[in-house]
């Protein structure tokens, strides 16, 4: 009987998991993708320099960072997964958001500054778990960062 | 500066497929594994348990009794015990214990004669079965029987089919307090007729090397057999499965027969019980 009440509360924080983080995680991709096509102006680019021929009066850096936290039902899949074994299906999404964010909050504050692109981007991505002892939930720091360029008029 | 940011697909960095029915493979491969473990462990049951190492056995339980209550309010308590350990020691040195095997004897205060062997190579003595005892031969026998037991690992394979899968539980664990329900209910109840003659003959086997004779073991079990007669009910664990009564004092009897009563007499208890009970 206790194990079927334990039973029944894991499924309730299941569903909840699955509802409301898939609900969460849809809002999260519409709203990225909004908010790329707005910030579409501002470009980045890898190269660590810009092109020769680009002249700019100010330079200057720009990072954007978020944390994401996992769901219930994302932490029980990937548990049942890390088992097995195999593509961690659950957390690419939850990555992939990671990146995106990241990066649109670099280009958010380089539009604030009055920049229209970012050069020598770099990404970077740290695990806030507790060190993998497998309780506690996991949660990810992305850090976008790279060097604002504001060019000269002409 | 001739550059754009195209539009690209993001969808490239997410698999498809349903989360849900990926789950609930996930979810049904394992309740698949844990039925197959479950069932092979319930089945393999006591001949799993027996493969625990004493060593783990020991370091589950380390210094506790699992399964029988040991009170102590004896002044004498601490004396007798040191002496039950120490008799414990010396026969359990002469059993050809596997290496790592330590023998633990305790003292409980209890009117009903009795001795137990529990998890971690623990080993209780009941006040009742000390008062009782009329020579120390009688008293190693009873010892050396429940050594035998800790030898023949009974107590960790009397568990059966539902401890084994605590046990399981207890090696993911470290744990081997969810044990004690069933532990409890083995010692209680005794081994089985099979499990009893053995550790009858290992204990006979340990008393002969001690002393040099067999005297005084048939002793334990026709004090016990008048222990039940008088009072009915409570049947001592020592007694309760089967080598019936008679069986057990013929067998032990024929063993002492070329016992000589004056050449070598039997041994008193080295510490006397005090009058007086809590």
């Amino acid at each position: 009987m206790e194990l079927l009440i334990q039973l029944a509360f894991i499924a309730i924080l299941l569903v909840i998991g699955l509802v409301v983080g898939g609900m969460v995680e849809r809002r999260h991709f519409s709203s990225l993708a909004m908010r790329e096509a707005d910030l579409k102006l501002v470009m980045v680019f890898n190269e660590k320099t810009p092109p020769a021929n680009v002249e700019y009066r100010d330079a200057f850096l720009v990072a954007g960072s978020v944390v994401l936290g996992e769901d219930y039902f994302k932490r029980f899949a990937a548990s049942l997964r890390s088992f097995f074994g195999g593509n961690m299906r659950m957390y690419e999404s939850l990555m992939d958001r990671g990146r995106r964010e990241a990066i649109l909050r670099m280009k958010e504050e380089a539009h604030r500054r009055g920049a229209r692109a970012v050069f020598n981007v770099r990404l970077e991505t740290s695990s806030l778990g507790d060190g993998g002892s497998g309780r506690g939930m996991f949660s990810a720091e992305f850090i976008a960062y790279g060097t604002a360029l504001i060019q000269s008029k002409g | 500066m001739q550059y754009e940011n195209p539009d690209v697909p993001h969808d490239v960095n997410v698999s498809k497929g349903n989360s849900l029915t990926e789950f609930a493979r996930l979810a049904l491969g394992m309740a698949v594994l844990i039925a197959l473990v479950g069932a092979a462990t319930w089945f393999g049951g006591g001949r799993l348990a027996r493969l625990v190492p004493f060593k783990t056995e020991r370091s589950w339980f380390g210094e506790r009794v699992v399964g029988v209550a040991v009170r102590s309010c004896n002044p004498s308590h601490e004396e007798i015990e040191r002496y039950l350990q120490r008799l414990g020691s010396t026969l359990a040195g002469r059993m050809d214990l596997p290496p790592g095997m330590t023998i633990t004897v305790h003292y409980t205060e209890d009117d009903v004669p009795n001795a137990f062997a529990t998890l971690g190579g623990h080993i209780v003595v009941t006040s009742g079965l000390y008062r009782r005892m009329p020579s120390e031969n009688a008293l190693a026998m009873v010892i050396g029987h429940e050594i035998g037991h800790v030898k023949a690992r009974d107590p960790i394979s009397a568990v059966g089919g539902s401890a084994a899968m605590s046990m399981v539980l207890a090696l993911l664990t470290g744990q081997g307090d969810i044990l004690g329900p069933q532990v409890a209910r083995a010692v209680q109840l005794g081994y089985s007729r099979k499990a009893e003659r053995k550790a009858d003959d290992l204990g006979l086997a340990a008393l002969l090397d001690q002393y040099g004779h067999a005297g005084g073991a048939s002793d334990v079990f026709r004090i016990l057999a008048d222990f039940r007669g008088d009072d009915g009910g409570a049947t001592p664990a020592l007694l309760s499965t089967h080598p019936s009564d008679a069986d057990r004092i013929a067998r032990l009897e024929k063993a002492a027969a070329s016992w000589n009563r004056e050449a070598a007499p039997l041994r008193p208890l080295e510490v006397a019980q005090p009058i007086g009970r809590c």
